[in-house]
């Protein structure tokens, strides 16, 4: 008896690469908005530069978009870099690494992102960096240090990382109801493109339920930001209690 | 030292912590609920999958081959046999649930191209014979199944056709495969049989494999290979809560000042920092692995299979000795870090390299086939884990576990040391941040920069190497990698605003340095190659790449375009590169011997392959003290453009070899020739002048 | 002479700064403080007041010179050094997380300061300083005037004999700098040895006994304030301090 693999070595290594770069795109997305987005909200408190910013000659509102902008780019630039430093090294080291194991066709594993996955890379690089920046900021915005800010952050690393580990199962079928759920969405999207299909179904309603997402996650800083004492800095709270503030029957706001 | 100070000062940090709300939260309790709501989630989820693997219907086709019908006819029934029992074991598995789904096996027609089939999921395996005899021949044969034999039944042997990248195809493979190989003694015990045994085959021919390890060993070997790795992966999360407070927090917060005034020598300072930190990471340690074993314990998670071990007390004495140093190394480690930087936020980027380096040394037991008695031994933590994997499986080589606590306990006193200079370090403790350097930009900020640049573009070239470098014309290769270095630097100057001319000491040299450069370049050249056979003794050089550098060098470029590919432009471009804007960078933060052996092996580092190293790192310094003696780069370029011609020179042209078998007067005369020729370099005009001491 | 506390003969340090190359912070410096003696040290910020005050300190190594407290060198017996030493400086913080009567424990403790009278001690310094009140409260809840009063009793709380104020009144206001000032005095009194440096004229002026003006490093006249003005024939500290500075930026 003898078991004879036909997937070639460039299948195989797709495969791979399916499994594991969504995985650690995910992660260095949500790595890469951290930093700025701390930075530029709880860093500035902390560096007391925030007062000088908030008296320049513009509008808070172009303040906050340009910081959010400057976040969402550097989670985006962050997943683009990490997706291209994994395949450079998957690459040049683990193709010769397991050269011999190879596929079906007696070629060595084969690691070469198909075509048409880039611009569903890039895609979903900018979704994710939108969304995961703008969550991180409402939270962030609340911290008056750096520290602060990182213990406020923290809840939204898990919230990104848990269910694309948890999920993390080849034998997932990505259906569109599974494309309505935003983050978990990416990843198998990018899974099904680095395989080399493109799923316009999903990957529309991916566009749709991220953007839905990334709306949201605005409206609700902007409400957050309209508010003086957060946006002073001066606020002494965290975010729970400004939602408890929030909720408390009209006259409790400020 | 004081107990007294050492407890008050630990005593202090365990206080400090305990007050520090966001820390508990962050580190200590959410852990707690992390770790097992991961570890639940992804059982689920692989429950779920085995499930929906398990319940799915399998697609497969057979190719019937008609040539061997009596032979077929007995492969078919096997065939047929594991059909019949597919996915029994799977429910073996989950017997407690009676209406488990079932693995179905479903037969279509042969179509025509069977690998578009399987390719479009219509078909998971195709099943086929062929003639047996030719075991092992083929160079696909999973490992697995060839070494569980089929000597018996040679005549025929079926051929699992699938595709291992889809998911369905990979399972259906997987079953039928196990299905056929515990179907395989039946099918022979019933062939026997037909053919007149009447013995019950159990007492005929056991195939059952003999397992020459008992299960203590197994499971000691699972738990062996992974307990380091977790055990220093636990430390260190543990470790770093109190780690990065420890120095780091201490300065930014102005304590750490106070606490260096006061009568605690610094060795009881370190002392209790490291107490403090190895208390925090065993107590949250046992904390999780008792949080761990408690959901174990109601069920909530499954326990890890054949992990049902009970150590040895003295075994476990043992072990808990062994890993003492190496949780001292770790402590000391994230105190160093925390001890050389300014801040919390720098502590904690710089804690990411070192939890990556110490889970990759502490990695290593896992890999098969290293044993404690080899190079691995001088290896802190991973020497420890090699040995903790073969004590666990009943090993102990008394000797090397010795040798491998001394080396981890040297190497943690080592670091427990530098902490301790850590707190001494004037640097750390009094320069601020910022200067003038950084607000003023340009020129004085570049010597901070220039490291960083360097290693970017080494990083660059390596990548680029790796990928491409192998495959095209060596004469093209050495254009790109001269591009990337006459335009890294030209971005430098242009960045930085450097003066051209005092960056690439763009000046006339002495006359007499010419005659140096004549003098010295074929005793450096000698000198250069005993260099390299000294750095062989240490480090062969493999045969391939002499082949390869032969054939790069080979006959068929003419002797012209040699010359100016391989001497003229790296003459030119690295002399920029490394003489002129590295140098330049490095000048005011070296002292002139440090200058030179920096500039000089970073030069050699850039030479990628590890055995290049040695011999380019002394040309290295070579060039480096000429463009210093001289004040001019020129001489350097001249010198290093005559170096590779000559060395292409004595490798082509039988009249200008070096001696085969040099002696060391060969040595002493070029020395003397190398101190001739520095010495006519000598410039009383030259720019560099050296930091004073 | 017994009542010389602490000694200082040609002490000099020299920075290897990257991008500035070789710093000469404080050169061949030499002054004494005696028992019950306030000795400021005038200068600029960056004069090399610090710098000297932390080498006596044993935070930073002398490049050359010796430095002696009460008879201790700093670089041989350091920890001897420190233990007869309070240091305060505007830098020093205290333990956020602590409250005033932990923190005199902890630092009693680390200074070695006897075990069985710790504890009369600690109380003793919470009475002195009118701590009584705030002494269980932690530190990040107390006051600037609060934080600086446990500053001091943490300072002196194992008793030292000589005492080193660096810029204490830095981002001081006016009132807690009096008060600091008034319990400067009253260790002087104690019979402390005290150097106290500053870059304020006229808090010199008025606390201190003698006065070493220091500038790029050196020390250019260390006399009571009688005999600056005599050698200069200025009256106001101000234009003493503009004598010697301008005197030596001409030279």
């Amino acid at each position: 008896m003898r078991s004879n693999n036909l997937a070639t070595g460039r299948q195989m290594g797709q495969f791979l690469m399916g499994m594991m770069i969504p995985l650690f795109f995910v992660i260095m997305i949500a790595n890469g908005c951290l930093y700025p987005a701390i930075d530029s909200t709880a860093g500035e408190r902390e560096r007391n530069t925030w007062e000088t910013t908030s008296t320049l000659a513009t509008r808070r509102l172009n303040v906050v978009t340009a910081k959010y902008l400057y976040v969402a780019t550097m989670g985006t630039v962050a997943g683009a870099l990490n997706a291209a430093a994994m395949v450079v090294s998957f690459r040049s080291f683990l193709g010769p690494l397991f050269a011999r194991l190879g596929g079906g066709d007696g070629g060595g594993l084969a690691f070469e992102l198909p075509l048409g996955s880039l611009p569903v890379l890039f895609l979903t690089a900018v979704l994710l960096g939108a969304l995961i920046g703008a969550a991180m900021m409402i939270l962030a915005a609340f911290a008056r240090t750096f520290k602060e800010g990182q213990s406020m952050v923290t809840p939204i690393i898990l919230l990104v990382v848990f269910p694309v580990i948890v999920l993390n199962d080849p034998s997932m079928v990505f259906t569109p109801a599974l494309a309505g759920i935003p983050v978990v969405n990416v990843v198998l999207l990018l899974r099904q493109a680095i395989a080399g299909n493109v799923l316009w179904l999903q990957l529309g309603i991916t566009v749709l339920a991220n953007g839905a997402a990334i709306v949201a996650c605005l409206w609700i800083a902007s409400r957050v930001l309209r508010i003086e004492e957060i946006a002073t800095g001066s606020f002494e709270g965290n975010f729970f209690q400004f939602l408890r503030q929030q909720l408390r029957p009209a006259g409790g706001k400020p | 030292m004081n107990h007294r100070t050492v407890s008050a000062l630990v005593g202090n940090d365990l206080r400090q912590l305990a007050r520090n709300p966001r820390v508990l939260v962050f580190a200590v309790a959410l852990p707690l609920v992390i770790w097992p709501l991961m570890w639940f989630l992804t059982s689920l989820t692989t429950e779920r999958r085995q499930e929906r693997l398990e319940s799915r219907t399998y697609m497969y086709a057979v190719a019937e081959d008609p040539r061997d019908a009596e032979h077929a006819a007995d492969t078919r029934a096997w065939l047929e046999r594991a059909l019949a029992v597919v996915g029994e074991e799977a429910q073996a598995d989950d017997a407690d649930t009676t209406d488990a789904p079932a693995v179905r096996f479903e037969r279509i027609e042969l179509p025509d191209d069977f690998e578009a089939a399987l390719d479009e999921e219509q078909l998971h395996v195709h099943v086929a014979w062929e003639a047996g005899a030719d075991d092992g021949a083929d160079e696909n044969v999973d490992v697995d199944s060839e070494t569980l034999g089929n000597a018996g039944d040679a005549a025929q042997r079926i051929v699992l056709s699938y595709r291992a990248d889809l998911d369905a195809s990979d399972a259906a493979e997987g079953y039928l495969r196990r299905a056929l190989e515990r179907t395989r003694v039946e099918v022979r015990e019933g062939r026997l049989a037909a053919a007149g045994f009447e013995v019950p085959p159990e007492d005929l021919l056991p195939v059952e494999r003999i397992e020459t390890a008992s299960e203590e060993q197994t499971s000691g070997l699972l738990l062996g290979r992974i307990l380091t790795a977790i055990i220093v992966m636990m430390m260190l999360t543990g470790g770093s809560i109190v780690a990065t407070d420890a120095l780091a927090g201490e300065k930014e917060r102005g304590t750490l000042e106070t606490l260096l005034t006061t009568a605690a020598s610094r060795i009881e300072i370190v002392t209790a920092k490291n107490l403090s930190i190895l208390t925090v990471a065993f107590a949250t340690s046992v904390l999780n692995i008792a949080n761990i074993v408690l959901w174990m314990q109601l069920d909530v998670i499954p326990a890890p299979a054949g992990l049902k071990l009970v150590i040895p007390v003295g075994a476990a004495l043992l072990l808990l000795f062994l890993y003492a140093p190496a949780a001292v190394l770790l402590s000391s480690s994230l105190l160093l870090v925390s001890g050389r930087s300014k801040t919390y936020k720098e502590a904690q980027l710089l804690f990411a390299p070192v939890m990556l380096v110490s889970l990759a040394v502490a990695a290593i037991p896992v890999l098969p086939g290293i044993a404690l008695r080899s190079a691995i031994v001088v290896v802190p933590i991973a020497n420890l884990g090699v040995a903790a994997r073969e004590i666990l499986t009943g090993q102990y080589d008394w000797p090397l576990i010795a040798a491998a606590w001394a080396v981890t306990a040297a190497a943690a006193a080592v670091l427990a040391r530098a902490s301790v200079r850590a707190l001494s370090a004037e640097k750390l403790i009094t320069a601020s941040d910022i200067d003038a350097a950084d607000l003023a930009g340009g020129p004085a900020l570049f010597p901070r920069r220039v490291g960083r640049w360097f290693a970017v573009l080494w990083a660059l070239l390596l990548v680029w190497q790796l990928n491409v470098g192998g495959g095209i014309d060596s004469r093209l290769l050495i254009v790109i990698n001269m591009a990337i270095f006459g335009a890294a630097a030209w971005l430098m100057i242009a960045r930085y605003r450097l003066p051209i001319r005092e960056t690439l000491s763009l000046r006339a040299p002495p006359p007499a340095a010419w005659l140096g450069v004549l003098i010295g370049v074929p005793a450096g050249l000698l000198l250069a190659d005993g260099v390299v056979r000294l750095a062989s003794l240490a480090m062969p050089i493999p045969e391939e790449w002499i082949e390869a550098m032969a054939e790069a060098f080979g006959a068929d470029i003419p002797v012209w375009q040699m010359l100016f590919f391989f001497a003229i432009l790296p003459g030119i471009f690295e002399e920029i590169a490394f003489r002129g804007v590295l140098l330049h960078g490095l000048k005011s933060r070296f002292r002139p011997v440090q200058l030179v052996l920096v500039a000089g092996i970073a030069f050699g580092f850039f030479h990628v392959d590890l055995f290049r190293i040695p011999g380019t790192s002394f040309l290295g310094v070579l060039l480096v003290i000429a463009v210093l003696r001289s004040g001019s780069i020129y001489p350097a370029m001249a010198w290093h453009a005559l170096h590779n011609a000559l060395a292409l020179g004595s490798a082509r042209v039988e009249q200008i070899r070096l001696p085969d078998q040099p002696t060391w007067w060969h040595y002493v005369l070029a020395t003397l020739a190398i101190l001739v020729a520095f010495r006519l370099m000598d410039s009383s005009k030259r720019s560099y002048q050296p930091p004073a001491s | 002479m017994s009542t010389v506390q602490v000694e200082v003969q040609g002490l000099s340090k020299n920075f290897f700064d990257q991008s500035r190359g070789e710093v000469h912070a404080v050169q061949q410096v030499d002054f004494e403080c005696r028992r019950g003696e306030i000795l400021g040290l005038l200068g600029a910020n960056g004069a090399g007041k610090t710098t000297t005050l932390r080498m006596i300190s044993t935070v930073l190594q002398p490049t050359s010179g010796t430095a002696r407290v009460l008879g201790h060198d700093v670089a041989s017996e350091p920890v001897e050094v420190r233990r007869n030493l309070g240091f305060y400086s505007a830098s020093t913080a205290l333990y956020p997380r602590l409250t005033a009567r932990e923190t005199l424990t902890l630092f009693a403790r680390v200074n070695k300061y006897p075990a069985e009278r710790t504890k009369s001690r600690v109380e003793e310094m919470i009475e002195r300083f009118g701590l009584s009140e705030y002494a269980g409260v932690r530190i990040e809840k107390l006051s600037s005037g609060m934080k600086q009063k446990v500053s001091i009793a943490r300072t002196v709380v194992h008793d030292p004999p000589v005492l080193i104020f660096d810029e204490p009144t830095v981002g001081l206001d006016v009132l807690n700098a009096l008060d600091l000032q008034q319990a400067i005095q009253e260790l002087r009194e104690d019979g402390k040895a005290i150097l106290f440096s500053t870059h304020i004229m006229s808090e010199a002026e008025r606390l201190c006994d003698r006065i070493a003006i220091i500038d790029k490093g050196r020390i250019r006249a260390c006399d009571d304030l009688e005999g600056l003005r005599a050698a200069t024939s200025q009256h106001y500290l101000e234009d003493i301090f503009v004598h010697y500075v301008t005197a030596n930026a001409d030279s």
